[in-house]
């Protein structure tokens, strides 16, 4: 027997989702939650095949639930659905964990043949998020090294190429020596260089400074 | 035989209501509209005990087809639902016509309660 959890603040989206399943999966045990809360205290209680979760719920949001399930079940599915537009969240949201994101729009259409996909252990991908992924990729792969920084990371990287020294660079953007510190670090990583000097460098090649 | 319209754009909110439905009454003619065309045509076509719809359909929209509905069948009980608050939209659609507003996260017992006391011939006006 099949274990679904459904997770949406409305009753009657709950109630539409629980019947569109049972015409399908007629024996499937069927739980439904309000809200994130209720989803984290039964899947602490219980296993389940698959959870179908909400993207906008009161208090804490779907993603929220999302990243704690998959920190405590790492293995157990969860399929995301939403009233905002699949190119939106799709991305966030499977790199989070998600099995699947389907739009509410095509949800009818999608939802079975994503349980399926799913319960075999593959994610269910829609054709329209399948070429978000691909443009993601392109992207990536053609984005610069400084490019991949956030605004706050590339001021500080600016500040370092320059020649500045940690304690200057927190006085002059009122943050602890501590955070600089942690933005270095990750400045680094994301753009896989060593030293303050590489920064220098890659940055006069740039004419960023 | 009570003779309910729902429209919605979701055909599983559409079933979620339905089913909501058919759990408390017993002989129930059910037609769906997904759209609001759909449901202009369909309003028209048969004699309903109640319609119920969403305010935010492709089309006119429902607050723009209660209003059509109104002015050509002003006895149908009109019962609007959407996602947002009671406090938003209920005063203004109330005064459209309609016989009462419920928001979607409402419980399955409150829409049947709602449904029931319209179809007695008032109108439900949440917390007034």
């Amino acid at each position: 027997m099949i274990r679904i959890l459904i997770a949406d603040d409305h009753a009657i989206v709950r109630r539409g989702l629980a019947q569109l399943i049972r015409e399908e999966f007629a024996s499937a045990e069927i739980a439904e939650v309000g809200d994130a809360e209720e989803l984290i205290a039964l899947v602490t209680e219980k296993d389940w095949d698959i959870i179908i979760c909400d993207l906008s719920m009161p208090g804490r949001s779907g993603l929220d639930a999302l990243r704690q399930i998959k920190q405590m079940h790492p293995s157990m599915p969860v399929l995301i659905m939403s009233m905002h537009d699949e190119d939106q969240y799709a991305l966030r949201v499977l790199k989070a964990g998600a099995s699947a994101y389907l739009g509410k729009d095509n949800i009818h259409e999608n939802i079975i043949k994503a349980i399926r996909t799913v319960l075999l252990g593959k994610k269910f991908i829609t054709p329209s998020i399948a070429e978000k992924l691909a443009e993601a990729l392109e992207n990536d792969a053609n984005q610069l090294p400084h490019e991949k920084l956030s605004d706050r990371e590339f001021d500080v990287f600016k500040l370092l190429a320059g020649g500045k020294a940690v304690s200057d660079i927190a006085d002059q953007l009122s943050l602890s020596v501590t955070t600089v510190s942690t933005y270095r670090s990750r400045i680094l990583e994301k753009m896989n260089f060593k030293s303050n000097a590489d920064l220098t460098r890659y940055a006069l090649n740039n004419q960023l400074i | 035989m009570l003779k309910i319209l729902i429209a919605d754009d979701h055909e599983f909110i559409r079933n979620g209501i339905k089913q909501i439905l058919f759990d408390e009454f017993d002989l129930l003619h059910v037609e769906e509209a997904a759209d609001t065309e759909e449901l202009l045509n369909l309003a028209f076509a048969d004699e309903w005990d109640i319609i119920i719809s969403d305010i935010s359909m492709p089309g006119k929209g429902g607050i723009e087809a209660l209003q059509i509905i109104k002015e050509q069948s002003p006895s149908v009980p009109v019962l609007l639902l959407s996602i947002y608050p009671e406090d938003q939209y209920a005063d203004k659609v109330l005064a459209a016509g309609a016989s009462g507003y419920l928001n979607k996260d409402s419980a399955p017992n409150d829409l049947v309660a709602v449904v029931k006391t319209i179809l007695s011939g008032q109108k439900y006006v949440k917390n007034k």
